[in-house]
């Protein structure tokens, strides 16, 4: 007999593996919706035999560890298609909100207003003689340039929009590499001098990791303790073990990239970089970026140089032509000193705007039929004036819409292509890592047979203890 | 589904750029195009009215002027006429002159027919002095066509041979000063008003000169402005041929230019409204796929183990 103790002792390891097998199937139930949450599995193995003589006796179970069920691999691939859904996403709201500022398919846009213009134009060659008329050409003037601001401005108000919400992903991701830092530390700790992972606080990591690539785009790589080193790709490190580098944000003059005065750049402490908004290419903060700088920052330059070209083009015409008054050399349009800004500033010059009168429509003095500066002018808008003489105004601003358009359209459908690789790859995931009721609720029943079987290994251990101990009487 | 529901609502195929890069930016076109071709209508509608009107002015003369000739038949030879009788006819000749210088005056609206670019001047004193200029006021019936929409007065009322080649001026001396590259050839066709008559007769005097014949029973004189008249019922018959081939003209571009909106409305109508047919299937499949995933997941949340357990 190897002795009723050893039974005893048998059970008891019993019992307590099959306790802590049901506490971790609780607690994988109680974290069956928990954001990033792998499932955990108690690993056990038999504890070393005693040896009686000849004969090994096996002396029960121990618990050697809890092991999450993760596939890094996919965990990884999951943060990296993440980066571009976050890009894609960005983009799609400056986009969509450029789009509605250019969309005239049921009102009236720059495009409209502009024929408009021309066309109050041909009026007025109709009618040179005509005060009212002149009036009515002022008039629709004071249309277009309103709608030559309301864009501008439009453009710039969603640009603002942008540096807001690049202020706060920045605000965000710093947290992130807050919680990176502390993790990495935390991990370490706890893993120190034991075999099994610290499951609950790595996927508290990943969650984080993930997070972060999808603001932006990052690099990770881990070492033996456990540590993992996050890097902004291209630019530097953020995390390394429990160091850490924030983001921070500037204003900044405009730049050739089509950034506009006054804007948000991106920097990183401890790094000598000026500005590496330039290198971040993916996640939330390249999606701004791109859609600050490239996209709007085109779209608000193209206009400008529209609004500079109209009124340069009808001021060298109008400075020929005689007004009613018989002056000549008048500007129609406050002459623009510049292209940029050209659209934001664009007005009436104040001899227009204080007599309608000073409106030149001849091209000799005291002509009052003479039409032909006022058809001069009207004729522009089919002559090809914009990007040295390659297209007309009305080329140069629907090109400016279709560019955008399709940027939009581009970008809706590689979203949409996104967001189904990513939720595929979710989803894979999912299945190997995820909590199922159907497994944890068999394993909840399976254990509970051990951990009952077990109890009887007691009680019988106490029964043939009982029977030993009677046999005195 | 979202989607195809505004679709619905608004009736079109677009609802933003985004839709149809291509199809919006000719959207646009077509729009600029169709907004520039209703002013150009209705410039040659204006143009017409005022060509219209000269013409009339013009029939009027011609009227004066045959009176004034039979009026100079009649009294040129002494068989059927003398002094008395020539006498008599020079009040006529006198009331016709009286005409002459109210058709020479005559307005639309604010706007001297005969006076050239300046249209609030009078152009013609009592004495037939020109107070006009020789301008001929462009307008633009179709895209870069212009056609004058006027006759200046001298045209009219002064018989005179141009020199050959100064009427027919290509493009307006604004655009020369634009500079190379421009597109000077492609500038409004708009004629300058200095061509050179070589030799000139003005009507009124010639109207006067008759009446003076007439009353000083000169029939030389008389004879003489037979001759004269004679050219400027010819000058007369030339420009109303002129004028109405102008007309003929603006409804001919009226004419292309509707056809050019017909055309120009179907394509957008194509381009921009929504298909029924193809909006209804689509929509009622989106339907049916969204049923049946419905379905799919009312299975699907179903059974765990847990409810076996009970």
């Amino acid at each position: 007999m190897a002795g009723s103790v050893n039974i005893f002792n048998t059970g008891k390891s019993a019992l307590f593996s099959s306790r802590s097998a049901l506490s971790t199937t609780g607690h994988n139930i109680s974290n069956v919706n928990t954001e990033g949450y792998s499932r955990q599995r108690v690993e056990q193995e038999s504890v070393a035999a005693d040896r009686l003589g000849n004969v090994v006796y096996g002396t029960g179970v121990r618990v050697a560890g809890i092991q999450r069920i993760n596939d890094e691999y996919l965990t990884r691939q999951v943060s990296h298609e993440t980066k571009f859904l976050g890009q894609y996403r960005e983009k799609d709201v400056a986009l969509m909100q450029a789009d509605s500022i250019f969309n005239e398919l049921n009102n009236e846009g720059l495009n409209r207003l502009m024929a408009k213009f021309f066309n109050e134009f041909r009026k007025l060659g109709n009618d040179p003689e005509s005060e009212a008329m002149r009036a009515t050409v002022r008039e629709s003037t004071d249309q277009l340039i309103g709608d030559f601001h309301r864009i501008s401005r439009s453009l710039r108000d969603i640009q603002k929009n942008i540096d807001v919400r690049l202020e706060t992903n920045i605000r965000e991701a710093n947290e992130l590499v807050d919680r990176l830092a502390h993790l990495n530390e935390e991990i370490k700790r706890s893993e120190l001098n034991t075999h099994s992972q610290a499951a609950d606080l790595r996927d508290k990591r990943d969650v984080a990791i993930k997070k972060l690539s999808e603001i932006a785009d990052i690099s990770v790589a881990s070492n033996e303790r456990g540590e993992l080193t996050v890097s902004l790709s291209g630019v530097g490190p953020l995390v390394s073990g429990s160091l850490k580098n924030k983001l921070y944000v500037e204003t900044a003059k405009s730049n050739e990239e089509g950034r506009p005065e006054g804007s948000l750049v991106v920097r990183l402490e401890h790094n000598n970089s000026p500005d590496v908004g330039g290198r971040i290419k993916n996640g939330k903060l390249g999606g701004l970026l791109e859609s600050r700088d490239q996209i709007l920052g085109t779209a608000a330059r193209r206009l400008d140089e529209l609004a500079f070209t109209f009124a340069s083009k009808i001021n060298e015409i109008h400075r020929k032509g005689y007004t009613v008054g018989g002056d000549t050399g008048i500007d129609y349009f406050e002459q623009p000193d510049s292209i940029e800004g050209a659209a934001e500033r664009l007005s009436l010059s104040s001899d227009v705007r204080e007599d309608a009168n000073n409106i030149a429509t001849a091209l000799m003095p005291d002509a009052p039929g003479d039409n032909r500066v006022v058809l001069l002018i009207s004729k522009l808008q089919h002559q090809r004036v914009m990007g040295g003489g390659k297209s007309t105004f009305d080329d140069h601003y629907n090109a400016t819409v279709a560019d955008l358009a399709t940027i939009a359209q581009k970008n809706k459908q590689v979203l949409e292509h996104q967001n189904h690789i990513v939720e595929q790859l979710e989803k894979i995931r999912q299945s190997i890592a995820g909590v199922s009721l159907d497994e944890e609720t068999m394993n909840l029943v399976q254990f509970q047979q051990a951990f009952n079987a077990s109890a009887k290994v007691i009680k019988v251990a106490d029964e043939m203890l009982e029977t030993v101990l009677n046999l005195r009487r | 589904m979202e989607e195809l529901q505004l679709k619905n609502a608004t009736q079109k195929r677009l609802v933003s750029a985004a839709d149809d890069p291509a199809a919006h930016s000719k959207i646009m076109d077509i729009r600029t195009q169709a907004t520039v071709n209703k002013q150009f209508e209705d410039n040659a509608a204006l143009a017409k009215n005022r060509l219209v009107m000269t013409d009339n002015a013009l029939s009027e003369l011609y009227d004066i002027f045959t009176r004034a000739k039979e009026i100079a038949i009649g009294q040129s030879s002494e068989a059927s006429a003398n002094a008395d009788s020539r006498l008599g006819v020079a009040q006529e000749v006198s009331a016709l002159y009286k005409q002459l210088v109210g058709v020479a005056n005559r307005r639309i609206g604010e706007q001297y027919l005969f006076s050239g670019f300046k249209t609030l001047t009078a152009p013609y004193t009592a004495d037939g002095g020109y107070m006009g200029d020789r301008g001929e006021i462009p307008v633009e019936i179709q895209k870069d066509v212009y056609i004058s929409a006027n006759v200046p007065g001298p045209m009219v009322f002064e018989t005179k041979r141009y020199l050959p080649g100064d009427q027919a001026r290509s493009p307006a001396a604004v655009d020369k000063t634009e500079g190379p590259g421009s597109s000077e050839g492609k500038a409004p066709r708009i004629e300058r008003q200095m061509a050179r008559p070589v030799e000139t007769a003005n009507v009124f005097h010639e109207l006067d000169g008759l009446r003076v014949g007439l009353l000083t029973n000169d029939t030389s004189t008389i004879r003489d402005s037979l001759d004269k008249l004679d050219e400027m019922i010819k000058n007369i018959i030339t420009l109303r041929s002129k004028v109405s081939s102008r007309v003929a003209g603006i409804d001919n571009a009226l004419g292309q230019t509707s056809k050019i909106d017909q055309a120009n409305a179907e394509l957008l109508s194509q381009l921009e409204d929504a298909d029924y047919v193809e909006l209804w299937s689509n929509l009622a499949r989106e339907e049916s796929v969204m049923r049946s995933s419905l379905q799919a997941a009312q299975k699907l949340i179903q059974p765990t183990l847990l409810d076996f357990l009970r």
